[in-house]
């Protein structure tokens, strides 16, 4: 079986964390495996049986959502194709760092935390997408809906901070700056899916960070280097950028929509191939040997996109004793690791 | 003052026993009319003879060449098939133009000039060694050619190391007052990014000597706070992926020499 291949199911798995949007994506032939009884070293957070999905007054109906679409029981089955040599936890809460918490994974608690706030930054860009195609349709080279753009955008930070996670579990040696690493894992698997899957990832990613600004002030503030370029984040031009070169590189054919349309300057996209050549042996050197075939023959052919994954059920009332937390999971959101600069956020 | 600062020639004792494990390392000043100064420098301060002995330690798979030439353009790939790394007399030049405009006084041109070549010169051989023994690169070839280069420099010689990070950081300072405008697009990160990714191993790598860098603000604390661990990890994918291809023995030689100060011995 190819890499590509076996890579397929688990793309397409994680993506369906952006289940808002699945009512409308084909169904596959057979039914998931029960949700969150996957063997899998992913372990859902749980704490006073909240399901692992902490409870927000803000952000009630953000969790809500989450909780109805069992984003983080996709997220553990999804990520068991991989033979985790040790656990890591996954846990939806709402961020310390106020409305700018992003999702993030901390290698302190080995943990990958989806941030409510974040799902509210997705609408607010979505609001600026929409309104400028239906300005200009022309204007996005290849169309999107709000809903396609909403979980093509969540399943892309899912797997930019599972790439953190695996990294970090796998002990990958990473020689680059590892946020560019994180973005470039995610969209390197988000190009092995079905070809709509993987527009949809590629597009979404590009058309947030098309709508994100950049440091306002270019390279320089009063004769220093502008500290803005001192994150360990690229800026979202940068963003922008290696993304599609990493769509390109991958399949010209598909892309060259970007390129065509001036999204992707000439003088970057000649190089694009070579990137993307790299990229994919770094995964075939370090990740690959990991991938468990078993697991991932046992869950291909899931319909990870449909809107009911497992049977309804809702969250558990917040206030039980957990009987699933091991000691030393994010029982809470850590203050320590929720927006600050040790989490690697997305 | 330059002088003083790349006179890093290595004694008698030290050039005649140039450890060789492995394949050869060959180097080459290639001539150039237009570049005859910067060769003429870059010759009398043997800068291709240092980079030799610092490479010594590694067991390369194959026979590299380290060619210092005129380019026609500031820089040149790789050469994998010939197995060339080539420092371009156009990159030098370029480092002392901005040196001369960014130094306060002698000593710090001589500093900036310094840093900025060893910089450039372990740049090319950073992207050069990660093709020599097909490295997984996650993130960017550029960025991990940097990191891996400022890693490099923090095995030198305390005194070799500040004046070398120093120099090359002060000179994306330069190089981003130059520039004006950012370019996003381009594989390579901006001076600016640059300059902070330097900053952040230095202090990661050796907080006595440059946590004073985030003391006087030029490193913010947001990202210091994490340099530590980016040190880790820069050090944990060399111990990965080529300690295994490095001579232990020759490293502890390597690392006893003080380069800058050779030539006053």
């Amino acid at each position: 079986m190819s890499t590509r291949t076996r890579l397929r199911w688990t793309l397409a798995g994680l993506l369906a964390f952006g289940c808002v949007a699945s009512a409308n994506a084909p169904a596959l032939a057979q039914s998931p495996p029960p949700p969150g009884q996957v063997p899998s070293q992913v372990v859902i957070a749980v704490d006073n049986d909240d399901g692992g999905y902490r409870p927000s007054q803000k952000y009630a109906a953000v969790r809500a959502r989450l909780v109805k679409g069992r984003a983080l029981e996709r997220l553990h089955d999804f990520l068991s194709f991989v033979r985790l040599p040790r656990k890591i936890w996954v846990v939806a809460a709402e961020c310390n760092g106020g409305d700018d918490a992003s999702p993030h994974y901390s290698p302190d608690n080995r943990a990958i935390t989806l941030c409510y706030q974040f799902f509210n930054v997705a609408e607010k860009a979505a609001d600026v997408v929409m309104a400028a195609a239906e300005k200009n349709p022309q204007v996005l080279p290849f169309p999107v809906t709000r809903d396609e753009f909403l979980w093509g955008l969540l399943g892309a930070v899912m797997l930019h901070e599972s790439g953190h996670a695996l990294f970090d579990v796998l002990d990958v040696p990473v020689f680059g700056r590892e946020e560019d690493a994180a973005d470039q894992f995610a969209i390197l698997v988000a190009l092995q899916l079905r070809p709509q899957l993987a527009e949809a990832a590629v597009k979404s990613y590009a058309y947030f960070w098309r709508v994100m600004r950049d440091p306002d002030s270019g390279g320089t503030k009063d004769g220093n280097p502008n500290q803005a370029f001192s994150d360990v984040h690229g800026t979202p031009s940068q963003r922008l950028y290696n993304t599609l070169c990493i769509a390109y590189g991958r399949a010209p054919a598909e892309f060259g929509k970007f390129v065509a349309a001036g999204w992707l300057p000439q003088q970057r996209a000649k190089g694009c191939a070579q990137e993307y050549a790299q990229l994919a042996s770094a995964f075939a050197k370090t990740i690959q040997p990991f991938v468990d075939q078993k697991r991932m023959a046992a869950v291909e052919g899931v319909d990870w996109l449909s809107p009911n994954y497992g049977p309804a059920q809702p969250a558990a009332p917040p206030n039980s004793i957990s009987k699933t937390s091991p000691k030393g999971a994010p029982s809470a959101p850590d203050p320590a690791s929720a927006a600050g600069p040790r989490g690697k956020g997305a | 003052m330059l002088g003083a600062a790349l006179a890093c020639g290595f004694g008698q004792a030290a050039a005649q026993t140039v450890p060789v494990a492995g394949a050869q390392v060959h180097i080459s000043y290639e001539t150039s009319t237009k570049f005859s100064a910067v060769r003429d420098l870059l010759q009398r301060h043997k800068v291709l003879e240092k980079a030799q002995i610092f490479l010594s330690p590694l067991r390369l798979p194959r026979e590299i060449t380290i060619r210092a030439a005129e380019c026609g353009a500031p820089s040149v790939p790789y050469d994998a098939q010939k197995g060339i790394v080539t420092i371009c007399y156009e990159a030098v030049a370029n480092i002392q133009g901005l040196a001369k405009g960014a130094a306060s006084d002698p000593n710090d041109l001589a500093g900036l000039v310094t840093g900025g070549i060893v910089e450039e010169a372990l740049h090319r051989i950073s992207l050069a060694i990660l093709q020599v023994f097909d490295i997984p690169v996650w993130g960017k070839e550029e960025d991990a050619a940097d990191l891996l280069g400022a890693f490099l420099m923090l095995q030198f010689d305390a005194h070799t190391a500040t004046v070398t990070i120093l120099g090359a950081a002060q000179l994306f300072v330069a190089n981003t007052s130059a520039l004006g405008k950012v370019d996003y697009v381009s594989d390579v990160s901006p001076p600016a990014q640059r300059f902070y990714n330097f900053l952040c191993i230095a202090v990661g790598g050796d907080q006595i000597d440059f946590g004073g860098l985030v003391e006087k603000g030029f490193l913010p604390k947001d990202r210091a706070e994490g340099c530590r661990a980016e040190y880790e990890k820069i050090r944990r994918a060399f111990d990965i992926r080529l300690m295994p291809h490095v001579d232990a023995d020759l490293v502890v030689k390597i690392r006893a020499i003080d380069w800058l100060n050779e030539d006053k011995n």
